[in-house]
């Protein structure tokens, strides 16, 4: 008998998550937008219409191929045009996302780690540790993103690397400060104070008990964190201080352009675009996640 | 109160540790940057002097202690000092000044729109999506989504795009600095504006209509009808009045999105502000102006959240009982 309820009972609720999953739109939307993004990504990996690096000066500043001419043998297709050497923009719009999406999991991993720790510490053992980390916290708060990620450029010099350890230094403290509020709450809980009648380590119960209970609240706050990371990487490459020259990302793509949008409006559009969606996608998807994963919270409680 | 100013003095102090410290961590060095590898030893050792790295202007003397130099820098910071700048050999201070208005007319301009044009605009949407619009809402909400997605510099061309070339309404660059009179230097920033406030309306507007909501479903406003105080006196008078508090939030958040959003601005249309300055100095290795300019931001930052906590102790007699 008892055997039988298990069976039964994740079966069911699968079901009914996943219905739950796909009714939510907010959830879908971004979901959608992103899974284009991810295909495109990964896609890049194997093939791009033309080699993303190659110069052809035979081909300089070609506009988009109309779609008209798409299935025409004769002509040399560009689905979003070519740049000022000829680089064929749709393929480095493409490889530009591996970029995005390298820096973005990199810093929401190391960020998420390090703030949920230091979270953890602080609400946990309170006193005087809570005090020195919340204190930074909120120093960092009164340095706009933006202009500490410039700052760390100034320091360590331009480049991919100084980009992901600036971003994951700014979204730390947006970890810490989320993560505390709810650890805070959880805490006060009866089963985390009997835990410390019954001389639990406190680590273990750190990790095991109180960990799994804001999960959900640190999911929703990644979602943001990755639309952030993805802007911040976006305009600090746009300003010429994040990615560098060969390498191709949205932000060095639309800097790349700056002088020549007006004329050829197109090497802006694409890469600005995607740009665009990446953060849309995250944002909606993290607005949805929290409408999901707060309804489960209630429901438990 | 008294707490709260004090919290705030020790946030500054902070912030200064940790943007003079994260500056000591620098590889280069600023000078040898400036001056390149074979530059006069004897000019070399001066200018180390000159901007506090070395104790005497002699060759090889010996540096200055990091923890002497940063409050040195700090006490500059209470004189108002900010220290010399190693690209452009000027005043820090001189530099700023002839830049600031730039940015702060930038930045003033930018939070006019968003302010007007956010509440504006949210008070019409809440109307019309709770008279039973709901596709509207629906096309509002996608839209602002977009808005508030929208990088500034993405929008910035779009906007360039629209205006400049296919309207041809205003020129590509069109930045006159104030000395040319305030109608051009207004003029010239409508475009850096507008495109750094695409987010913050579609963020107000957002928060408008949703605290509108909120308080139309509420007791009081369910009282009011029943007395039969007109529909328009009820949104006005008191749905709007009691949305306005966290309104008020959004507005001081997006003080450090304003500024950001300048910094980038001002490199699309050129505009001689803090941002372009910043970003000079990033690429001379200046780290007395990029220094200089941090504590700048930072400070004005600080005293916004200050402010801005202090107003609603004002606005809402709530919060001041309870601290």
């Amino acid at each position: 008998m008892a055997k039988d309820i298990t069976k039964k009972k994740p079966s069911r609720i699968k079901n009914r998550t996943l219905r739950k999953i796909l009714r939510n739109r907010n959830f879908m939307v971004g979901f959608c937008l992103l899974m284009i993004l991810i295909i495109m990504t990964i896609v890049s990996f194997f093939w791009t219409p033309y080699d993303p690096n190659a110069l052809n000066l035979s081909a300089m500043k070609h506009r988009p191929t109309p779609i008209a001419q798409w299935g025409n043998p004769d002509v040399e297709v560009h689905i979003a045009g070519t740049d000022d050497v000829g680089r064929d923009i749709f393929s480095r719009v493409m490889v530009s996302g591996q970029k995005a999406f390298q820096i973005g999991l990199s810093c929401v991993a190391m960020a998420m780690v390090c703030g949920v720790t230091l979270a953890l510490f602080a609400a946990y053992f309170g006193g005087w540790v809570d005090n020195l980390i919340m204190r930074l916290t909120d120093a960092f708060k009164s340095i706009p993103s933006l202009m500490f990620a410039m700052m760390m450029a100034a320091v360590f010099g331009k480049g991919t690397k100084t980009t992901i350890i600036a971003i994951t230094m700014i979204l730390i403290p947006q970890f810490t400060r989320m993560t505390r509020a709810n650890v805070l709450k959880i805490r006060e809980r009866e089963y985390i104070q009997w835990t410390t009648l019954i001389g639990m380590n406190k680590f273990r119960v750190m990790f095991l008990h109180i960990l799994p209970n804001v999960l959900s609240v640190i999911i929703v706050t990644a979602s943001l964190a990755f639309s952030e990371a993805v802007l911040t990487e976006a305009s600090l490459s746009y300003l010429g201080l994040g990615v560098q020259a060969p390498d191709a990302s949205w932000g060095a793509l639309l800097n790349a352009s700056q002088a020549l949008f007006t004329i050829y409006p197109y090497m802006a559009i694409w890469p600005g675009m995607m740009v665009t969606i990446a953060v849309l996608g995250f944002n909606v998807m993290g607005d949805g996640l929290s409408e999901l994963l707060n309804a489960k919270v209630s429901k438990e409680a | 109160m008294v707490k709260r100013i004090l919290y705030s003095i020790l946030t500054f102090f902070l912030v200064t540790v940790l943007i003079f410290g994260l500056f000591l961590l620098m590889p280069q060095d600023p000078i040898k940057m400036k001056l390149g590898d074979e530059a006069d030893p004897v000019f070399e050792a001066a200018l180390r002097y000159k901007h506090g790295f070395t104790v005497s202007p002699e060759i090889g003397a010996a540096e200055v202690p990091p923890v002497t130099r940063y409050f040195r820098w700090l006490s500059g910071l209470f004189r108002l000092d900010l220290g010399t700048s190693i690209r452009y050999d000027k005043s820090v201070n001189e530099l700023l000044s002839t830049r600031l208005p730039n940015t702060v007319g930038l930045a003033i301009f930018s939070f006019i729109i968003d302010v007007i044009l956010g509440i504006a605009l949210g008070v019409f949407v809440a109307k019309v999506t709770n008279s039973g619009h709901y596709t509207f809402g629906a096309i509002i909400n996608i839209l602002t989504q977009i808005g508030i997605a929208i990088p500034v510099f993405f929008a910035s061309i779009l906007w360039i795009l629209l205006i400049c070339i296919k309207l041809k309404w205003l020129p590509v660059t069109g930045f006159k600095p104030l000395e040319a009179g305030l109608g051009p230097f207004l003029k010239g920033l409508i475009l850096p504006a507008i495109s750094i406030s695409v987010g913050g309306i579609s963020l107000i507007v957002r928060y408008v209509r949703n605290a509108m909501t909120e308080e139309l479903a509420s007791d009081y406003v369910r009282c009011a009808r029943s007395k039969g105080v007109s529909e328009r006196r009820i949104l006005y008078r008191h749905v709007l009045r009691n949305s306005l508090i966290p309104i008020v939030t959004i507005l001081g958040m997006r003080l450090a999105s304003i500024i950001t959003g300048s910094i980038v601005i001002e490199q699309v249309y050129s505009v001689p502000g803090i941002g372009t300055l910043m970003i000079s100095g990033i690429n001379s290795g200046d780290c007395i102006l990029v220094q200089g300019i941090c504590v700048y931001i930072a400070t004005v930052v600080i005293v916004t959240y200050l402010v801005l906590d202090l107003l609603y102790m004002v606005i809402d007699p709530r919060i001041r009982v309870k601290a």
